[in-house]
């Protein structure tokens, strides 16, 4: 199983609410990717570092263990809303916290790299953010993070690997390159780059949309789910 | 350590410490389809909360898309009730000094478009640097989407086109152009109805030509493949042309789900539909606008005589323009109503009345026919609204000059007679000075004339001639003539609302008074020559051109049973074929009068009219026919209402004739019974 490629699409995960193992495998895929912002939430809720890394460990097993789906309303549709709304349920609740701790202690639901978690929490300006908009910047970042694996892996398989690693910074006109730099380190007309990154940039615009289809039951609610974090990301 | 204060340098938004790329570019990338991506500058963005702040008089309900010119949000009117889209257009557009203005005038064109086939604009305006638009919300796909889904048949082809003729053609005569026709812009709601949405939006965001952009400067991708040549060429002067173009792209399009580029097969090849439908795409695909179809309603209609009927298959026809109905409705009724105009002048054999209807009627048909043929084009080089000017111009025009037309046909019949009765009663100007006038002592002159034998000017005369026992000013001044008057100037009414000038509320408020008159008139015309006449058709205004009626027929009207002892008693023979005695109450009430209608000084013949004045509901004229004592003598009499009331004194004087008559007659004679 290539990771980022398989469709786990929230509404998988929804149908699936009695648990049988499909939307199980599922959830956990989902919780997997998204588990960054959760562990945001909690190290802001005012944990510490260790402390966190067993609150969202304890919580993924007890989200994969027990069904919390029951309880999911499905008109709130998406994934993030769930996962912030349980979550914070969880940390209120004192024995499930116990429970969790004891729990997450010894086995790992899912395997955490907490060292990256940490440091991009460290870097995260959130003198001024809340918990749940720590949550909610993380979640966008991370979503924008599995979009470009994806791409990257589809260019991987495309066999345009190199040619993804060059251009993706121009994606955003980030790059430090011309687009004539750029032509020349893989052999291209200035005027084939542009095409080239405008196919990517249409290709990531795809991979995104993808992604966040994977959150939501409703496709039809990915464009609001993108304007949504678009305005987590524009709050300062 | 990067520096924490970085911003993007695309949408200035700040940079997170971990990435060099903006999360918010990235993020915009993956918003609407991939040909719609906008650059991240240009996009308007404004998350719903925002824009629920901004419109407190909406309910925001959610985002519907994004596209190169803004925003479009579903929102509900709180206070109606009722869904609208929502259109925020992008901010950077205030920046250009021009377009506010622009977008006034534009705006205030569009609000007037009101047709099933165009998406209505409610409400526009600018709040805290958003343009916006308020419209109609359709709920419902656009034909891109349409096409996306792969099963759209020729037939549902065929029932779309036309729709979109409908609403094309109306705003073009309203003189506005949509310049961006393509199935994008073409929404079909549940019910099947087509509405053309952003009519007029590219003119407002002086897009005349769409940029191509690959990279994010501010500008807008677009597509040129349903542009006309010469929105590439000139777009500065382009014409509703233009959009016959773009149509016949989409009709293309709709056909064989292919682009008409290059070299492109013809639709029959690619599906099976009509051979002459090749000739419509063809036709509106001309590359000269002089050489494609000149008005959408041209392309409607071979589009529909191809599919068969007038309606297309499939789906449900297809509203005209609302004016083109209306106006069919209301030249129905002027025919009718001049119609039946016409026939009862002729029925009451009322001469100039028939012929000014009828005159009215090939003015109304020639009207018609200019209406046609001056239905305004909107050409090349005029602003928009001119057509549409000029157009009600020339309904206000026409309806003014059939009123005038109807007017003066009504004074040429009428006045030139009119004058000449200035008394009520008919003043000869041949008049002889010796002539009886009205008043008891008419009846006393006749009486006492048609004892003796009459002077040769003085013979009673045979009348051979119906018309000239006509007595036209009387006629309309006993109202008849205010009858026709009304009648004329509520036809032209109805001429003006179905020109749209600025009469049409008169025209409109004519209608149902016009539906009681006419009837009215039919139920008179029935009654000609009926004996039970209703109280109120026995006014002399009602009676007097039935009245003329019988006499051309040759029928003796009336005759009172006391008159026509006198009658008698003087010499006359009577004709009372028909008795009407009913109609004469009493005639010991009553006046006679009598009077040289018309003097022919070369003729033998006179005419003699005997007036009688009466109480008003007394019958208003009476004809006889009489022999005189001179073999071959014979005279048609006519007795007429008179103005002035029998009373006092004179009743007495006239009560003491009766009597001298009823006695000289002899007692042998009964009253009614043939001589």
């Amino acid at each position: 199983m290539t990771r980022g490629f398989v469709t786990t699409r929230w509404s998988v995960v929804i149908a699936a609410r009695g648990g049988d193992s499909k939307g199980r495998e599922a959830l956990s895929t989902l919780c997997q990717d998204y588990w960054h912002p959760i562990y945001a939430f909690i190290r802001r809720q005012g944990y510490a570092a260790e402390e966190a890394r067993d609150l969202t460990q304890g919580y993924f097993v007890l989200l994969l263990e027990k069904s919390v789906l029951h309880d999911f309303r499905p008109t709130q549709g998406r994934f993030r809303s769930f996962l912030l709304a349980s979550v914070r349920h969880f940390l209120s609740d004192a024995r499930d916290r116990e429970r969790a701790a004891k729990r997450g202690a010894g086995q790992a639901a899912i395997p955490l790299d907490e060292v990256v978690a940490e440091e991009s929490y460290r870097r995260e300006p959130h003198t001024e953010l809340t918990p749940e908009e720590i949550f909610e910047r993380r979640w966008a970042f991370t979503v924008i993070d599995r979009a470009v694996r994806r791409l990257r892996d589809d260019s991987a398989r495309r066999g345009t690997l190199e040619q993804f690693e060059r251009l993706h910074p121009f994606l955003t006109g980030a790059g430090s390159d011309s687009y004539r730099e750029a032509g020349s380190a893989l052999g291209m007309t200035e005027g084939a780059v542009k095409v080239a990154v405008h196919r990517l940039r249409r290709r990531y615009g795809e991979m995104l949309r993808r992604e966040v289809e994977e959150t939501v039951v409703d496709p039809a609610d990915v464009d609001g789910e993108i304007r949504y974090l678009l305005e987590v990301i524009g709050r300062r | 350590m990067v520096d924490q204060r970085r911003s993007c340098g695309d949408c200035g938004s700040a940079l997170p410490p971990d990435t060099d790329q903006c999360p918010a570019c990235m993020l915009r990338l993956g918003l609407g389809a991939p040909e719609q991506i906008t650059a991240s500058r240009s996009s308007t963005a404004a998350p719903i909360s925002d824009v629920a702040l901004l419109f407190p008089q909406l309910e925001i309900l959610d985002l519907l898309g994004e596209g190169g010119m803004g925003t479009v949000y579903r929102a509900r009117q709180k206070k109606l009730q009722r869904q609208v889209a929502l259109k925020l257009l992008s901010r950077e557009l205030s920046s250009d000094p021009a377009f506010a203005e622009r977008f006034l005038r534009e705006a205030q064109a569009l609000a007037r478009l009101q047709h099933p086939n165009i998406v209505s604009l409610y409400d526009f305006g600018e709040t805290a640097g958003y343009y916006f638009l308020v419209m109609e919300y359709v709920d419902g796909l656009n034909l891109r989407q349409i096409l996306l889904r792969g099963e759209l048949k020729p037939s549902e082809a065929l029932a779309i086109v036309p729709q979109i003729c409908d609403g094309l053609q109306y705003a073009h005569e309203a003189g506005v152009i949509h310049r961006d026709i393509k199935p994008e812009n073409v929404l079909v709601d549940r019910s099947g109805r087509v509405k053309i949405a952003d009519f007029g939006l590219a003119k407002i965001l002086d897009r005349a030509v769409p940029t191509i952009a690959l990279t994010g400067s501010g500008q807008v991708m677009g597509t040129p493949h349903y542009m006309a040549p010469e929105q590439l060429t000139d777009p500065r002067h382009v014409d509703h042309r233009a959009d016959i173009y773009s149509l016949g792209v989409v009709f293309y399009e709709l056909l064989t789900g292919n682009l008409p580029r290059g070299r492109f097969d013809l639709p029959s090849r690619t599906i099976a539909v009509d051979v002459r439908l090749d000739e419509v795409v063809l036709r509106a695909l001309e590359q000269q606008p002089d050489r494609r179809y000149q008005h959408a309603s041209e392309l409607k209609t071979d589009v529909s005589s191809v599919s068969g009927t007038a309606a297309a298959p499939g789906g449900k026809d297809v509203e005209a323009s609302p004016a083109a109905p209306r106006w069919r409705s209301v030249l129905r009724s002027f025919l009718w109503f001049t119609g039946v105009w016409v026939l009862s002048g002729f029925a009451f054999n009322a001469g100039p009345v028939a012929l000014a209807g009828a005159a009215l009627l090939f003015v109304a048909i020639g009207l018609t026919e200019a209406r046609r043929h001056f239905t305004p084009a909107v050409k090349p080089g005029r602003g928009p609204g001119h057509a549409g000017v000029w157009r009600r111009a020339l309904g206000t025009v026409a309806a003014a000059a059939l009123l005038a037309v109807s007017f003066g046909l009504f004074f040429l019949a009428t006045v030139n007679r009119w004058e000449r009765s200035s008394d009520g009663y008919v003043s000869s100007p041949q008049e002889p000075e010796e002539l009886l006038h009205v008043g008891e002592g008419a009846m006393e002159e006749l009486v006492a004339r048609s004892a003796g034998p009459l002077p040769e000017s003085e013979r009673w005369v045979a009348v051979h001639d119906s018309s000239d026992v006509m007595d036209w000013p009387k006629i309309y001044r006993a109202g008849y003539v205010w009858i026709a008057a009304a009648l004329s100037l509520g036809l032209g009414m109805l001429a003006a609302a179905g020109a749209g000038g600025a009469l049409r509320p008169l025209g409109r408020l004519w209608l149902p008074v016009a539906g009681v008159c006419a009837p009215a008139l039919l139920g008179l015309m029935v009654a000609n020559g009926a004996t039970a006449i209703p109280r109120w058709f026995s006014s002399p205004a009602a009676l007097a051109p039935l009245v003329s009626a019988a006499e051309v027929s040759g029928e003796v009207t009336a005759v009172s049973d006391r008159l026509y002892l006198a009658l008698l008693e003087a010499g006359c023979t009577v004709d009372t074929r028909h008795r009407w005695s009913v109609v004469l109450p009493g005639a010991a009430r009553a006046t006679l009068g009598m009077q040289l209608l018309a003097g022919q000084p070369e003729s033998p013949f006179n005419r003699w009219k005997i007036t009688w004045t009466g109480p008003r509901r007394t019958f208003p004229h009476v004809v006889l026919t009489l022999a005189g004592p001179a073999a071959g003598d014979r005279t048609v009499v006519k007795i007429d209402a008179g103005r002035s009331r029998v009373d006092g004194e004179d009743r007495a004087r006239w009560q003491r004739l009766e009597r001298d008559l009823l006695a000289r007659a002899g007692p042998s004679v009964e009253p009614g019974s043939r001589p």
